[in-house]
Formats: structure tokens, C-alpha cells, sequence
């Protein structure tokens, strides 16, 4: 039922503005979704979110993946929203975002008795167009502790970037006086290394909505060109690159929809979402070349759907921990995990750390 | 947690104690590739009488009446400890659940109760000298006698003929026609049957688990025909989803990885890469496989997503010996585990992307199944 929803009507925005996700953002289609209570999916209604558990979020997630919509939902509901919901923060109307806690703790400065933020915060999705902006960082000296600042992007002074894809990474210029930091009580909230790893969750399910969009176009290219007269499709050498790519898709998707499983039982699971997205970072590379070769020229144009995918595929595989990356951590806490720690890990269920 | 979880949780425990218990009385030595190589009638028979094969079947046939997920449990954690399971395999997984579709009530009664207690075991006849993939290019011929089908042609590649009761064949029982795939059957032949004769074939593992088989005018009962005569590749086919997505399509090296990831010399950096990246996707493959095998039992099409399995599957098998080959420095030389697991997975690895349909044609099959 969600997802026809969104699909339709991601389905109706797409065929009418496409060129809006070359340009990276759409403020007519924020407002419908925003409208539809699509934007706070996940977040509780007590906090000003519209309810919904995480697998619901998912599914607006990979829809939007799907038809690239440039729209910072992942930012709003699963970063922000969940982060000021569990701080115990009301959640305020329009789109959100968080600065990427890895940009943040250089420039953290003591104050008296509290903190300062100042300088520059670098690669804030879509700061631009955010209405608020939540940055958390590590307080220094006092492990476990986190501090939180809830910015107002008309207090900055804001430098557009893009990734490759042309969606805004901007970067925060703050006040000379910087940001004052506000600590979070200790506990269930949010701290960096959970919001990082929800922002590698949220990453991977854009990619996989994103992957699944680049397969389906590439069989239908492959059905219908025609060369050496017969379609592409009945060369065996296109049927090997289609194979290896539907292959990679659902590989990355089966990870993905048990992260999300996990990551709703057990809010603390961390290597289940690790694995998803390297296993995205690896479908993405696999999508990438594959979807460029077999859709031959016209597919490196810009008047072709598949750039604004691979563009986005190219850019999130790195974004939130590339594969390499996640690959090393998750390696080391294999090895370190003991006689069974691998085998545990992987048929641990709902809850691999237990099973740790 | 749901009483279906709790089930599973319980029943992990009591394989890996058991499991524990074998290796401590040294039943077995934990091997790679152990679902092929590792022949122990003995260990089938106390699976069997554990209650550990034919887990799904139902009890008036000798069968456990049991998940297919608590199946899956049992078959992940012999294959994830390198246990001897080969003995029973392909009645367990094949010819089992074959009998259960469209055997008659009387092969059902008398074949059945045995291959669940671990004391039938049954070789898989369908490959034959230049057949390959092409299976439906097989030769052997079966005519009919008075009593039934005189069975003549050579099957290859056939995994313990030597060590089983049975063969099932897939012969041919009427010229094909236009139809490749129409006029084909199965049959079960007994082994000790006379005009039946098997010739191991050494491999370069050294091993020498592939057999041919011969059979010269080998006289086969009306009854032992399984399914209906004619209907043999439909048979086939429905065996191949089973055998291409199971946990054995990307666990036959996993011995070899938890050696190398828990085994006394640390991984140094990249090689802890690799084991992460490669740790993702087995688990990626897990959850892909636990998929097929709830499609399977809801009889819903699984041939792409079958294929797919066994395609990423058996490439990763091989990926992670080359992994633990590059980590293992200074090389296989010296005694313990490690070693010893390497150089078995090394000399296999090149039967994984062939075995059960080469991988280039397996993913002919998925880019068919996409639409492309």
C-alpha cells in the first residue's frame, strides 16, 4: 500500500520534472511528499513526525532511490527527525539535515564550561536548503558524551558544493562567535558513531531503490536495440554483463532489507548495516559499468535517465563509508570476535552484537 | 522471539553440540568442500538417526515433519563445520523430495524410510560423456522388455556411484522428436544390478569421488521408473532449484574462512579488508538463499533467483580461497589446520562455478528470466 503510493506518485513528479534531479533539488516535490506526511516517516507522532516504523521509512527511502528524487528524506526522517526525537527535541516542520559527525570534531572549541562550535563544517547535504540543520559531535574530554547544536542555516553563511551527482554538499560557514553546543543527556539518544552508521543505513537504500532502477532500465535497453539485426539481448556476452548485474542488485538488496529487519529489533546493530552497504558500494561499481556498457553511447548522455543514477550510484558509494572502508572495520571485529565469532555473526538472527 | 525462532535457536545448539561432540572424539576432521568430498556413511547414519535427514518429509514415509527452515539450520551448520555429509546428499536433497512429488506410494513406503535413517544413498545419474550443460543431450537409451526398460549408455561425472545403492538416471525412453526435452525419464537403478559397471575417475585433488557408470543392457523394473514415462525433464528441472540455491552453492569454503579469520596468526590490514568485504557478501548470499527456500516452499518460480545463488555464490566460494591464499604467507608449508584447508580448497575451487550447470550458461538462464 506505501509503496504504491509513493511510487505513484514519484512516478507522476518523474515524468514531469525529471531535469530537477539533474539540479539536485525539488522543492514542489518536497512539499507533496511533505504534504503526505511522507517526510517523517519512522519518526513518532509525540515528537511531530507521522509514525511508521523503519521498514515503512525504508520503503519511501528506496522509492526515492528509484526515481533519483532530489529530496533530502534520508536526512530529514532518518537522520534528523531521529535524532531530535530521541534527544527529546520537537521536530520542526520542512527539510533537515545533519552535518557528517567525521566533518565536525576539528572544529569543536572549549568555552568556559561548555563549548563552541565554530569555522567551517564541510559536505552538508543540502544545507541549502534546509530549515534546520543538527550537528553532533564527540564533547572532548568526556568519552561517551555528546553534544548536539541545532543550526539555523540563515545564522551561516552557506557555500554551495555538489557531489557528482550535482546534489547540494555544501559547506557551513559559521558565525564568528560560532555555535554554541548544547550536551545531550546521556543514554539511548543519538550519538555520532549511531548517526554515522544510520546515515551508511539510509545510503544503502537509496543505492539499492537506485540499482534496482539502473537493472530495469538496462533490460529494457538490451531488449529493444537492435544491432547485427537481432536485440542486444540474445548476444551472449550482454546476457553474462545482465546476469552479473541482477546478480550484484539482489545481492545488495537481500543485505539491505535484513539490515533494516535487524535494525528494528535491536537498535544497536551495527554489522548487518556495515554489510549493506559494502555489498551496495560493490553492486554500484558492478551497475556502473555495466549499465553504461550495454546501453552503449546514448546512455553517457545527459538526455538519458541513466546518469542521474549512476552519477548518484558514483557518489553514494563513497558517501557515509566507501565498501573499503566499512570492509576494513568489519573485518577487524570478525577477527576479533573469536572461534565462532563469524559464523555467530552471520546466523545470529536479529541480533548479531549479542551474538558477538 | 516466535515459537518458529525459538525452534531454530534451540535446534542450532543441539547440531553444534553434537557437532562439538563428533570432533572431540574425532568422527571427523572438518573440511572444505565436505558436501562432495567428505564420505562417511557411518556419520549419515547417526544424522539419521538423529532425526537429521529428511527433516521435511512426513512421518508415514520415515520423514521428520519438519520446517524447511529448521532443515536449512541442520544443512548450514554441517556444511559452516566442514562435517562429512556427502554420503547422503543427493538423497537428502534430490532424490527425497523428488519421490515425495511424483513417485508412486510404493517407492514412497519402501525407499523413503532409508534414505531419511541414512542407510540408502543414491548417486545422481543425469551428465554423460559431451553432454555438459546441454543436459537434454543425453544417450542413454532405455527400451522396453516385458518386465520393464533394458537400460544401456554411460553416465559421467556421477559423485560416489561407487559408494551408493542407487542411481538415478535420466534416460532416454522415446526418440525426442522436434522436443528435446519430451521423451525423457528418471529411473532408480540399482548399483549391484547386473551389467552395471562403475569406474572411479581420480581428479586432481587427488580424491576420486566422480564416477563413470556403465550400463550394459541393465534390466530395470517397470516400478522403478519415477514419475511419469516421458516426464523426466520436468523432473529435472524442478531437482536443479533445490541443488543451485542451497547453502552448499557458498559455504564450501567457509571452513577455510573461519580458520583464517580465528585461527592464530592475526590478518594484517588488508587482508582484514578483504575478509570484511567478503563476510558481507556471504551474509548478503544468506539472506538471498533463505529467500529461494521460502519461494520453494510456496512453489513459486525460483529458476532466476535459483541461478543467481549459484552464480554468486560459487564465485565467492573461490574469491575467499584466494583471499586466505594471499594472507596465508609464507605459503601452505607446515602442519595445522590452516594449511591443510587451503590446499584442499585451493585444488577444489575449480569445480565450484561448473558443477550443478557452468556458471556462463546459469546466467544465460537469469537474463532470460529478467526479460532481457
Amino acid at each position: 500500500m506505501l509503496r504504491s503510493t509513493v511510487s505513484a506518485m514519484l512516478e507522476a513528479w518523474a515524468g514531469s520534472a525529471r531535469d530537477e534531479a539533474a539540479q539536485g533539488w525539488s522543492a514542489g516535490l518536497w512539499r507533496l511528499l511533505e504534504e503526505s506526511g511522507l517526510t517523517l516517516v519512522s519518526v513518532p507522532e509525540s515528537a511531530g513526525g507521522s509514525g511508521g516504523d523503519l521498514r515503512d521509512l525504508a520503503t519511501v527511502v528506496q522509492a526515492c532511490g528509484y526515481r533519483a528524487a532530489p529530496v533530502p528524506l534520508v536526512e530529514t526522517a532518518l537522520l534528523a527527525g531521529w535524532g531530535l526525537a530521541s534527544a527529546g527535541i520537537a521536530v520542526p516542520p520542512g527539510p533537515l539535515t545533519v552535518a557528517p559527525p567525521a566533518a565536525v570534531s576539528p572544529a569543536l572549541v572549549p568555552d568556559g564550561p561548555g563549548q563552541r562550535l565554530v569555522g567551517r563544517v564541510c559536505g552538508v547535504p543540502w544545507a541549502r536548503a534546509a530549515r534546520r540543520i543538527l550537528v553532533l559531535a564527540a564533547a572532548p574530554g568526556q568519552p561517551g558524551r555528546t553534544v548536539h547544536m541545532v543550526i539555523d542555516p540563515h545564522d551561516c553563511e552557506i557555500e554551495p558544493g555538489t557531489n557528482l551527482a550535482g546534489e547540494p554538499r555544501d559547506t557551513l560557514v559559521l558565525p564568528p562567535r560560532g555555535v554554541y553546543c548544547r550536551p545531550l543527556p546521556a543514554g539511548d539518544g543519538p550519538d555520532p558513531s549511531r548517526m554515522t552508521l544510520r546515515g551508511a543505513l539510509g545510503r544503502a537504500l537509496l543505492m539499492v531503490g537506485s540499482l534496482h532502477r539502473v537493472l530495469d532500465l538496462t533490460v529494457r535497453y538490451a531488449g529493444e536495440r537492435e544491432q547485427f539485426g537481432r536485440p542486444i539481448s540474445r548476444f551472449q556476452a550482454v546476457q553474462q554483463q545482465i546476469a552479473a548485474l541482477a546478480g550484484a542488485v539482489e545481492q545488495a538488496r537481500a543485505i539491505t532489507d535484513l539490515a533494516v529487519e535487524t535494525l528494528q529489533q535491536d537498535d544497536r546493530a551495527v554489522e548487518v548495516v556495515m554489510a549493506a552497504k559494502i555489498c551496495a558500494g560493490h553492486a554500484a561499481s558492478v551497475a556502473i559499468a555495466v549499465g553504461h556498457q550495454v546501453h552503449g553511447a546514448i546512455g553517457f548522455t545527459t538526455e538519458h535517465e541513466l546518469h542521474l543514477h549512476t552519477r548518484r550510484l558514483m557518489s553514494w558509494r563513497d558517501e557515509d563509508g566507501s565498501e573499503s572502508e566499512w570492509a576494513a572495520e568489519l573485518g577487524a571485529r570478525i577477527a576479533g570476535a573469536g572461534p565462532d565469532g563469524l559464523w555467530d555473526l552471520l546466523t545470529g538472527g536479529t541480533s548479531p552484537v549479542a551474538a558477538r | 522471539m516466535t515459537t518458529a525462532e525459538s525452534t531454530i535457536v534451540a535446534l542450532r545448539a543441539e547440531v553444534r553440540r553434537f557437532l562439538a561432540e563428533e570432533l572431540a572424539a574425532g568422527s571427523f576432521r572438518p573440511s572444505c568442500d565436505s558436501w562432495v568430498r567428505g564420505h562417511s556413511p557411518d556419520f549419515s547414519r547417526k544424522l539419521g538417526d538423529r532425526g537429521w535427514l529428511g527433516m521435511t518429509w512426513p512421518r508415514a514415509y520415515g520423514g521428520g515433519a519438519r520446517s524447511a527452515r529448521e532443515r536449512f539450520t541442520v544443512l548450514e551448520e554441517l556444511l559452516a563445520a566442514g562435517a562429512p555429509v556427502a554420503a547422503h546428499w543427493i538423497a537428502d536433497r534430490q532424490t527425497g523430495p523428488l519421490l515425495l512429488r511424483v513417485g508412486t506410494e510404493r517407492q514412497k513406503r519402501t525407499l523413503l524410510p532409508g534414505l531419511a535413517r541414512g542407510r540408502l544413498f543414491v548417486a545422481a545419474g543425469m551428465s554423460e560423456p559431451d553432454s555438459g550443460s546441454d543436459l537434454a543431450s543425453v544417450r542413454t537409451r532405455a527400451v522396453r522388455t516385458a518386465t520393464g526398460w533394458r537400460v544401456s549408455g554411460r553416465k559421467v561425472w556421477t559423485s560416489h556411484a561407487h559408494k551408493s545403492h542407487y542411481l538415478l538416471a535420466l534416460v532416454r525412453t522415446a526418440p525426442s522428436g522436434g522436443d528435446r526435452h519430451a521423451g525423457l525419464s528418471q529411473m532408480l537403478i540399482e548399483l549391484d544390478s547386473p551389467g552395471v559397471h562403475v569406474r572411479p575417475i581420480e581428479v586432481m585433488t587427488g580424491e576420486a569421488h566422480f564416477t563413470e557408470v556403465t550400463l550394459d543392457d541393465v534390466d530395470v523394473p517397470a516400478d522403478m521408473v519415477v514419475g511419469a514415462v516421458g516426464d523426466g525433464w520436468r523432473g529435472v528441472m524442478s531437482e536443479l532449484a533445490h541443488e543451485r540455491s542451497g547453502p552448499e552453492r557458498y559455504l564450501s569454503t567457509f571452513p577455510l574462512f573461519a580458520e583464517l579469520v580465528s585461527g592464530p596468526s592475526a590478518p594484517g590490514a588488508t587482508a582484514l579488508a578483504d575478509i570484511g568485504s567478503a563476510a558481507a557478501r556471504l551474509w548478503a548470499l544468506r539472506a538471498l538463499s533463505l529467500r529461494v527456500q521460502d519461494l520453494l516452499e510456496r512453489r513459486s518460480p525460483t529458476d532466476t533467483a535459483a541461478a543467481l545463488v549459484k552464480d554468486l555464490g560459487t564465485r565467492l566460494e573461490g574469491e575467499i580461497v584466494d583471499i586466505a591464499r594471499r594472507a596465508c604467507r609464507p605459503g601452505p608449508a607446515g602442519g595445522g589446520p590452516l594449511p591443510t584447508l587451503l590446499r584442499e580448497a585451493q585444488l577444489a575451487a575449480p569445480s565450484f562455478t561448473l558443477r550443478g550447470g557452468t556458471n556462463e550458461i546459469l546466467r544465460g538462464v537469469v537474463a532470460r528470466g529478467l526479460g532481457a
